[in-house]
């Protein structure tokens, strides 16, 4: 498969507005904005993650809140009972989400297709129930609070909601290029030869199994990492943050974005971080709205606003 | 398989151009989000008085938080929203049914809004992860329905302040009650698997056992639970009574499990107020009558300020009067009170932080009312019992403990250097 | 002993309560593969709807009667306007329930305010028989006759009559049975509506026994989850199984081990899921 040089150019100038967008804007935007963008990367490394297994493997992962929430009630632990500094919240934030993926990931994996949903979404029940009852490790319904800001040794403290957006911004950085890098790599696109033909690639002699327990794995580990990330940005990590609506909603932000195309689910994870905090200043039935976008987003825009885009394309482009 | 359309390689270009044109979208969406999100912040100088209110919209306690903004807003508009010359603006957000929630619409109101003031909060778990935040942006926040121990006591700090009441003051009362009136010695507690059952059962077992009772099993449920009939079935049958904390819906069910299950014959019920809060009584009918309740409230209190509150509340906000709209009431009462003190000067933090502790209230609907020096009220305790007079349910007040501090008859400053009464404190000697 | 039995009792009607949402839950994943994240909204509007018409009338089965017309109506009108021509696209399809079922909490807090409420029950449901020590209420003991009624009535249903065949001919292979001449929509029309129905019944049910209020419907999905996945998606007699270890082992867990609650209600989930992850009854 080769790469078509003369449409790359397209891409790179499009990348460079978005990224002086998003380094330059913040210090000259509201705070409350700010925080919400940072709210959005956090959530768009997740939903980026989940792509990988959604849209790259043809994965229906369902539970993947469960790993965002180990990896943030690691850190919160860390954190708190033992004063951890970021490297090792970090390291040990994507150990405990990939290890727990790595641990579960066999039970799905011998299902297919709606079972295989059932099955990760009750795993993320697990989760959440034993964040929930545990309560000596994960402080049950109190959750654990007044999480502090790392300690970087830098000039800039953290706890200024500007300089803690741009520490996100380069994970945020980081972790798209890993995740760029790692679908344009053979393993990538077996993943998609996958998704799109599983019996053609185990007759070219593909491990499937193998293939979609390491993608598995590492959306956990990712998704551990922004946990990471979420326990330090929102001081507080509860069980609710692994259940079924936040479960639901990192779906939502993928196909609403566009699922297969990573920047559709960043997308996502930026327009349904917004929705919910902004409409909510508008009208009190903002459920209501979401329930719309949940609904619309199904019925007529399965692809998401990628999809609709190139559809978009196509009928200019002409036959 | 999952199923999301066919793919071909024609659709990569298509991919590229759509990348450049998703990427234009988005700049143009982030563009007009800020453009919107803009105009709504105002650069506050010597504008309005912006008090923000958080209570939950949605979720299992929607209704309380409702109750808890028609009070706030009834006293405002008593003052034609205006105190000592300047406009008052509220600003209202949704607490939500999670704490993350409650978090982030505490920084939209503290960063964004630039609040001169929060009031409100409801869930005590809210509540403790929203001070730290309060803190943080130097927002004073004046708690007017939640609980939440320690942020009065070892983990205060001159930004909250609290004019509710907190779990222990509750609970040590309800263990002298016990104790003495109704004559109990062996207790069995059980409550809800957080913060507000854990310092409320605390504080009740402390002053229990201190008197010479004994609490012989503690039970904690989840806040999410549906069918009660395992726990009362598992409750210790050689006791003399129960204190249990369980609020909202989940306090009717028990209490009907409790009653069917036959126990309520044999034992007397002592919960916290919230249990048969004043919007739970209809739905809880003839099982509720006969429960005991400690609190710093009841619709049914007969001082003259209260029977003038009643009145209005049915007048203006057309429903029963509850505890959630008392209490915001009391608690916007003393916010205007302080903002006159300090002749609208809400800007200079540290004298309005102060008036706001300086004031006494010696007539409220619920009593007499201060502040300790750790920023929590100080007032009466009610004991209360549910009753039926002609076809309506109230918590007629059978005793009163008067001017009860946070700290019962503890010397403060002893209290403080054990820990917070949390689940496994005080520990359990007599359980069996 | 008289522990043992109140908790058996106990455990046995909360089974049955179950069992009214995890059979409509199997039903419709078993028939249409969709995993309908709104049946706890079904559950929940059959509770208020029930709760409105004893508040009207005063009649506690008419209550039944309209609940179940009410939400096995919208249970029908979902599929025929939403679901309908998604079929085998899972993710479109959870999405739309998902959105369904916030749209109907939102619609029920509007409608019905945010306290909880508590049908009127007729007095001799509200009693408890007394035997020696014990004390049952009657409501419990309906609720275990209405569930294992509506069991024995759907089973029956299923198994022994020609609508019943048709609809496990198009459970097994939908093509198949649509190219024998059974019309497989109109199949699955009816029984998502009767899935719907049976969760409408089940919140009136659960209305009287334990109330209702916003928020409901996403605290018992759990509960229809794991009795699915215990007894086996897609299978009746799996949901009364189900239903039977769920309610059995919470109760029994809950006064045996109260500190570890939810985890004894997710731990046999978790075998099963590793040992036989359809189900103890579940096909494929």
């Amino acid at each position: 498969m080769t790469e078509r040089r003369p449409s790359r150019g397209w891409m790179l100038p499009g990348l460079g507005i978005l990224l002086a967008v998003l380094i330059l804007l913040p210090p000259i935007l509201p705070t409350y904005v700010t925080i919400l963008i940072t709210q959005s990367l956090i959530f768009a490394i997740v939903a980026m993650s989940l792509d990988i297994l959604i849209g790259y493997t043809g994965l229906g992962a369902l539970g993947h809140a469960a790993f965002f929430a180990i990896g943030a009630y690691t850190t919160a632990i860390l954190v708190t009972k033992h004063q951890a500094p970021l490297s090792s919240t970090l390291l040990w934030s994507i150990v405990s989400a990939a290890g727990s993926s790595a641990a579960v990931a066999f039970l799905p994996l011998r299902a297919s297709g709606i079972y295989f949903l059932m099955i990760t979404l009750a795993i993320s029940m697990c989760v959440w129930g034993l964040a929930y009852r545990w309560v000596s490790l994960t402080g049950g319904d109190n959750g654990i609070t007044g999480i502090p800001r790392p300690d970087l040794g830098l000039p800039w403290a953290m706890n200024d909601a500007v300089y803690f957006y741009y520490l996100i911004l380069v994970f945020f950085l980081i972790c798209t290029v890993l995740l760029f890098l790692l679908i344009r790599s053979p393993f990538g696109k077996t993943l998609v030869g996958i998704r799109d033909s599983e019996t053609r690639m185990k007759v070219l002699g593909y491990n499937i199994w193998l293939h979609k327990y390491l993608a598995f794995v590492i959306a956990g580990a990712f998704a551990g990492l922004a946990g990471c990330l979420y326990a330090y940005y929102n001081s507080f990590v509860g069980p609710n943050d692994a259940n079924l609506g936040i479960c639901m909603e990192l779906l939502l932000m993928v196909i609403l974005g566009g699922p297969g195309t990573l920047f559709g689910a960043g997308l996502g994870a930026f327009i349904i971080t917004f929705l919910k905090n902004m409409v909510s200043v508008y009208t009190e039935r903002w459920l209501m709205v979401m329930a719309v976008v949940y609904i619309l987003t199904a019925l007529y825009a399965p692809d998401g606003i990628m999809g609709l885009l190139k559809k978009f394309q196509k009928r200019r482009q002409g036959p | 398989m999952v199923s999301l359309g066919k793919w071909s390689l024609a659709k990569k270009r298509r991919e590229h151009k759509a990348g450049i044109l998703g990427v234009t979208f988005f700049t143009v969406f982030l563009c007009l989000v800020i453009g919107g999100l803009g105009t709504m912040a105002q650069g506050a100088e010597k504008g309005p008085i912006k008090i923000g209110f958080i209570s939950p919209h949605t979720g299992n306690f929607a209704q309380m938080g409702l109750d808890m903004v028609d009070g706030f807003k009834m006293y405002l508009d008593e003052i034609n929203y205006t105190v000592a010359g300047r406009k008052v603006e509220l600003i209202v957000e949704d607490e939500g049914e999670i704490p993350a929630t409650a978090v982030t619409k505490m920084r939209k109101l503290a960063t964004h809004d630039k609040v001169h003031l929060v009031a409100g909060v409801f869930l005590t778990a809210a509540v403790y992860a929203v001070a730290p935040v309060a803190v943080e942006a130097q927002t004073p926040l004046i708690i007017t329905l939640s609980a939440g121990d320690d942020l009065t006591q070892r983990k205060r700090s001159k930004y909250v302040m609290r004019v509710s009441f907190t779990g222990a003051q509750l609970g040590h009362v309800a263990a002298d009650y016990c104790y003495k009136k109704l004559g109990w010695r062996k207790a069995v507690t059980l409550g809800m698997d957080y913060g507000w059952g854990h310092e409320n059962v605390g504080a009740f077992q402390r002053t229990f056992e201190e008197m010479g009772g004994k609490v012989i099993q503690k039970v904690w449920t989840p806040m999410v639970t549906a069918d009660y009939g395992p726990y009362a079935a598992s409750l210790k049958r050689d006791a003399d009574g129960i204190f249990e904390v369980v609020t909202g819906a989940a306090s009717i069910r028990l209490l009907k499990t409790l009653r069917s299950s036959g126990l309520m014959n044999k034992w007397k019920v002592m919960a916290p107020g919230t249990a048969t809060d004043e919007s739970l009584l209809p739905a809880l009918a003839d099982d509720g009558v006969g429960v005991y309740t400690v609190f710093n409230y009841s619709a049914a209190l007969k001082n003259p300020e209260n029977i003038k509150f009643n009145e209005k509340v049915l007048k203006v906000i057309k429903r029963a009067p509850t505890l959630g709209m008392a209490h915001s009431y009391t608690g916007a009462d003393w916010i205007i009170r302080a903002i006159q003190a300090v002749k609208g000067d809400v800007e200079n933090k540290d004298k309005f932080i102060e008036a706001v502790r300086a004031i006494e209230i010696p007539n409220s609907l619920r009593g007499p009312l201060k502040l300790d020096k750790y920023g929590q009220v100080v007032q009466n305790i009610y004991i209360r019992q549910v009753e039926k007079v002609g076809k309506a349910y109230q918590n007629t007040v059978v005793e009163t403990y008067p001017m009860a501090s946070q700290f019962w008859t503890y010397d403060p400053e002893t209290f403080l250097k054990s820990p917070v009464y949390s689940r496994d404190y005080p520990p359990c000697k007599f359980c069996q | 002993m008289e522990f043992w039995v109140n908790q058996a009792f106990n455990g046995i009607s909360y089974a049955a309560l179950l069992f009214l949402l995890g059979g409509g839950f199997t039903l419709i994943f078993g028939v249409m593969k969709i995993v309908n994240i709104a049946h706890g909204s079904f559950y929940l509007m059959g509770g208020y709807v029930g709760y409105t018409v004893v508040l009207l009338t005063g009649n506690f089965y008419l209550a039944f009667l309209v609940a179940c017309c009410v939400i096995g109506g919208l249970g029908m009108g979902m599929e025929r306007l939403f679901l309908r021509g998604l079929s085998g696209q899972d993710l479109r399809q959870m999405l739309i329930t998902m959105g369904i079922a916030l749209f109907l909490q939102d619609l029920s807090l509007v409608i019905w305010g945010g306290n909880p409420l508590n049908l009127a029950i007729p007095s001799y449901l509200s009693q408890s028989i007394q035997w020696g020590n014990f004390y049952f209420p009657v409501l419990r003991i309906f609720m275990i006759g209405a569930a294992a009624a509506l069991f024995v009535v759907l089973w029956w249903f299923q198994e022994k009559t020609k609508v019943g065949a048709m609809v496990r001919a198009a459970v097994d292979n939908a093509e198949m049975s649509e190219g024998l001449g059974i019309n497989v929509p109109l199949v699955t029309l009816g029984v998502f509506g009767l899935g719907a129905l049976l969760a409408g019944f089940g919140g009136v049910v659960g209305c009287a026994f334990m109330g209702i209020y916003p928020g409901l419907d996403f605290e018992l999905l759990p509960y229809a989850f794991v009795v699915v996945i215990i007894g086996g998606m897609g299978s009746l007699p799996g949901a009364l199984v189900g239903s039977l270890v769920v309610g059995l082992i919470d109760n029994f867990g809950k006064a045996l081990f109260p500190e570890l609650s939810y985890f004894t209600l997710f731990a046999p989930m978790a075998v099963v899921l590793a040992v036989r992850p359809t189900g103890l009854f579940g096909k494929g």
